[in-house]
Order: structure tokens, then sequence, then C-alpha cells
């Protein structure tokens, strides 16, 4: 009795195997194409105007951006230059593994982003729709670095759900040839 | 009645030119009083004003003009990808160079790294004989602003002597000028002469009021220039340019130390286009794509203008030459990003790869060099 039941156990494990083993390898194949197209993993990164109060920024917006800088100056990330009404944001040298400048030709800052981690994505199904292939998975957050949470804790409520994990549906399709891909976040984390 | 006349006359005379006498005291008094009130000295005592502790402030790190005993001093020249703009000190590539070289030949080489952000060719002619203190934007310099005497150190850069010249010269000289590029109209042209003229004069050298005067003239000089809208014709004036100055820069040298010209990698190939520059775009998390879009246009342009014009001169002048960053140039874009932080500038990983290959390509473990 054990032995018949041992056969029948056995029997479906390998065909629960075999039913998982193929769409495993297409998911894997397209979290490749997915990867390469849209290049992740990629950097996760928050946006510091240099310049603050930043004129194209609403009141909330530049509360948030001192709130910011506020934590991260308190941590000797980023250091606070006054210039008259404004106030400029500098980075202390040995930092710059975190922490990057956009500038313009003049070699004036203009934005300062913050290397919070990365992104990379996870596939969870597949499925045809109009003859375009739409995969649905999620963007993760990985590897944080010594500033992520900081930043994060600094944040109002509703702008920390855009550093976290989030639904994401991807559209492929052949264009000439080559692999198209589109990706669109969906609803909340 | 007519020497009625006459002394009418003279005395007319006498108080216009009293009153012009007048008028000339008070502007050259009110100029130096200008001045003064702008830069805490005289106009005819600034030839005097020492240089300040600010010597090196552009430079990446401080450096003795003495060379160490007994070191083979390297100096290594360029923009900011030289500067190391965006990386730690330790990790600009002169520094890389700096640690592969004491690694494997402790104590025979020392490296200056004299690149500094913005710098560009017309510059470094200017820095050879005193290194200047201030930054001067490329487009502000094309507008013809020029350092002042109390805007440059006491040393120059052939006090430097080095034994090895590193001369790695990027877009600096080259992108400014394709976006703002003008040309002088005739108004332009004879101020721009008057302006020559003008320049080892008594007037200009000892008086402030000359100094206004010639700032007054510079001004109309640059507002009668016209953008040249023609690209092919821009291009040929950029290339005529870099041409000379390079030339220019690199006689200076000629002789004296062993020179290598080097070509440093922009991010974007020539086979890019906006698909590319969209995708780095979202990596960097660019708020603004219209640039990137620009430049993954015209930046490839200008480096392939560059790299031709470098192989001629170091052709003519005998002096060794490398566009480094074939491997680089030969990955795929997700790679190459991972090396980026922008357009221009690479990240610790990529100053590590640049100054890897350009270890292996001029420092050879022989011991005898």
């Amino acid at each position: 009795m054990e032995k018949n039941l041992g056969i029948i156990l056995l029997i479906l494990a390998v065909s629960v195997l075999q039913a998982t083993d193929a769409p495993a390898k297409d998911l894997r194949g397209l979290r490749s194409i997915i990867r390469t197209e849209l290049i992740y993993p990629r950097e996760l990164t928050y946006n510091l105007p240099a310049v603050l109060p930043a004129k194209d920024a609403s009141y909330a917006k530049n509360l948030e951006y001192l709130r910011v800088v506020d934590a991260l100056e308190k941590r000797g990330i980023v250091k606070r230059v006054s210039e008259g009404e404004s106030t400029r944001v500098d980075v202390p040298e040995n930092n710059f593994d975190i922490v990057r400048r956009q500038v313009n030709m003049r070699y004036e800052v203009l934005i300062v982003n913050l290397l919070l981690g990365e992104w990379d994505i996870e596939i969870e199904s597949v499925e045809v729709e109009k003859g375009k292939m739409v995969v649905r998975g999620r963007c993760l957050v990985r590897k944080t670095t010594r500033i992520f949470r900081t930043v994060i804790d600094s944040l109002p409520v509703d702008e920390r759900k855009k550093y976290s994990s989030t639904p994401m549906r991807w559209t492929i399709e052949k264009v000439d040839g080559a692999d198209a891909v589109s990706e669109k976040a969906v609803g909340g984390p | 009645m007519r020497s009625s006349a006459a002394e009418r006359l003279l005395l007319f005379l006498g108080r216009g030119a009293l009153f012009t006498f007048a008028v000339v005291c008070f502007c050259l008094a009110f100029s130096e009083a200008l001045f003064y009130s702008s830069n805490g000295i005289f106009y005819f005592l600034r030839k005097n004003a020492g240089s300040t502790s600010a010597d090196m402030s552009l430079y990446r790190e401080p450096f003795s003009i003495d060379k160490k005993k007994g070191r083979k001093r390297i100096v290594t020249i360029g923009g900011s990808t030289t500067y190391g703009f965006g990386v730690d000190p330790k990790d600009t590539w002169p520094k890389k160079l700096s640690s592969f070289l004491e690694r494997d030949f402790p104590g025979r080489y020392e490296v200056v790294n004299l690149g500094r952000v913005g710098s560009h060719l017309e510059e470094f002619k200017y820095d050879y004989e005193r290194s200047l203190n201030i930054y001067i934007p490329r487009d502000a310099w094309m507008g013809g602003s020029r350092p002042e005497v109390s805007g440059l150190a006491s040393w120059g850069w052939k006090d430097l002597e080095p034994d090895i010249l590193i001369v790695a010269p990027v877009v600096n000289d080259t992108a400014p000028d394709y976006l703002y590029l003008s040309e002088a109209n005739l108004i332009s042209r004879a101020v721009a002469g008057m302006n020559r003229v003008m320049d080892d004069s008594f007037i200009i050298n000892r008086l402030a009021f000359g100094f206004y005067f010639k700032k007054a003239l510079s001004v109309i000089e640059y507002k009668n220039r016209t953008f040249v809208a023609d690209d092919s014709r821009r291009l040929d004036m950029i290339r005529s340019s870099y041409k000379t100055n390079l030339r220019g820069f690199l006689k200076l040298w000629e002789g004296r130390p062993r020179v290598i010209l080097l070509g440093l990698p922009l991010f974007f190939n020539r086979t890019d286009g906006e698909k590319q520059a969209l995708k780095a775009a979202a990596y960097w998390n660019l708020a603004d794509t219209d640039s990137i879009s620009r430049e993954v246009k015209y930046l490839p342009l200008l480096e392939g203008l560059e790299s031709d014009i470098r192989a001629e001169v170091s052709n003519e002048l005998g002096i060794e030459h490398r566009e480094v960053g074939v491997e680089i140039k030969g990955m795929d874009l997700g790679d190459r990003l991972r090396l980026y932080d922008d357009p221009v500038h690479m990240n610790k990983k990529g100053t590590r790869l640049v100054a890897e290959e350009i270890y292996r390509s001029f420092f050879p473990a022989d011991e005898s060099l």
C-alpha cells in the first residue's frame, strides 16, 4: 500500500515538474528580453534640485526637498550653501558613489541624483492579447544604499510608494524584426 | 570789434577746454573708484597683487611645484573627465594610473593631475605660462572673457617640468563651439581690431577707465556676432580651430617631455539614436530628455572630428597617440550605461577601465623606462 502510494506521489511530482518547466523557461526568457530592452537592473534615484526653492515645484514639493536635505545634511551626505534667498545643495567629496550631479554646459549643477538602490524585475505571468505578449510581474527594489532609509523616511507617505515594489505590465511585440518592449505601472504596490 | 570777437572765441575755447578737462578727470577718477569698490584695489596697483592660496583650488588635489626627488613626473592634462567629475578623488583615472605605477614600480613615478572642469586647449595655452585661478566657462571664453592678472597664479604648467605629459582633451573644445559658435560682422571685426591695437596701450594697462572701455568694446564685438547656422560650415570652423589650438599647445612642449595624446571615450556611439538616448535617459533618471536627444546626435560627430585631428596632429609632430576605450565602445548599451554617469563622464568602474588601458598601452614592464 505504501509502495503504491509512493509511486503515485512520484508520478504526480514529475507531472507537476513537467507542467511548470516549460512556462518557467519562457518566463526566464521574457525576463531576459525585458531586462535587455529596458535596461534592468537600473538605478533607483531620487532627484533633488540643486538650488532650492525650486522655481517649477509646488510649495509642498519644496518642503519635501527641504526635509530630505535636512536629513541628509545631518549625516554629512550633502551640505547647504546659502546664496541670498536661495540655497544651493553641495556634495562633499567621498559621497559620489551615492550622489550624482547633473550639470549644464557651464558645469552649473542642475539636479542632484541621490542613488537609493536599484530596480529589478520579477515576472509572474504571461498571456497573449491581440497578437502582443503581455507580461505581468513586479518591479522590485534591491541593493538599497546607505541613504535609502534616510531619504524614504523624509518623504510623505504617498511619495514613499514610488520607491517600493510595484506591479507592472510589459508589452512585447515584434517591430521590424526586433523586440519592442513597453512598460506600465499597474495600480499601487 | 575783431579783437572782441577773437577774445570771445578764445574765452569760449578756453571754457570748452576746461570743461573737457574736467569731464575727463571725472571719468578717470570715477573709473578708479568703481574698480576699487569692486576689487578692493586700485587698477594701477593690481599687477603687484600676489597670487593667493587659491592657486590650486581649481585642481582636484593640491601638489608641489617642485618634483619629488628620484621620481619621474607624469603630468595629466584635460577637462572634467581627467579632473574626475562625479567620482571620488581616489577614483580618477590619473589616481588609478598612479596606484598601478606605485604597485609595479614603487617610488619611481609621481602623477600630477592638472585636469580641470570645463577646461580647453585655448585655456591650456594660458596655463602653460601662468595657471588660471578662476573658472571661465567655454561659452564666456568664446565671448571674449579672459583672465585678469589677478586671476593668474604665480606659476605655470611649464614650471612643473614633467618627464611625461599625458594630454587628454575632450569635448570642451568642440561641444560649446558647436552649440554657440558665432562669427563676426564688419562692426565686430572693426571693434576686435581696435581692441587688439589698444591691448598694450598705457590707457588699457594703467587706467581703470581703459579697463572699462575695453570691456565695452568686447560687449560691442560680441553683440555683433551672428550664430553660424550652417552645420557643415560650423564643423569646418570647429575643425580648423581645434587643429590650430591642439598643435599650438603641443608645440609649446616640443623637444622636452615624452608627450602622449589621448582621446577618452564618450558614452554614445555613432550607431546610437533616439531609442538609445531614451533608454539612457530612463536609466539615469533624467528629468529633461531634450538635451540627451540632441547629444546622441552631435557628441559622436564631434568625437569623430576630434579623433581624426588628434591622429593627424600626432602624426605630424611625431607624438604617441591612442584613442582609449575601443573595448568600451564595443559593449552593448546596457553594459556601457553601467560605466557612465552621463553622456560624457564615467563612474569609478569606467575610470578604472580607462586607467588600466592607458597603463597597459604606455607603461610596459620594462624597468628601463
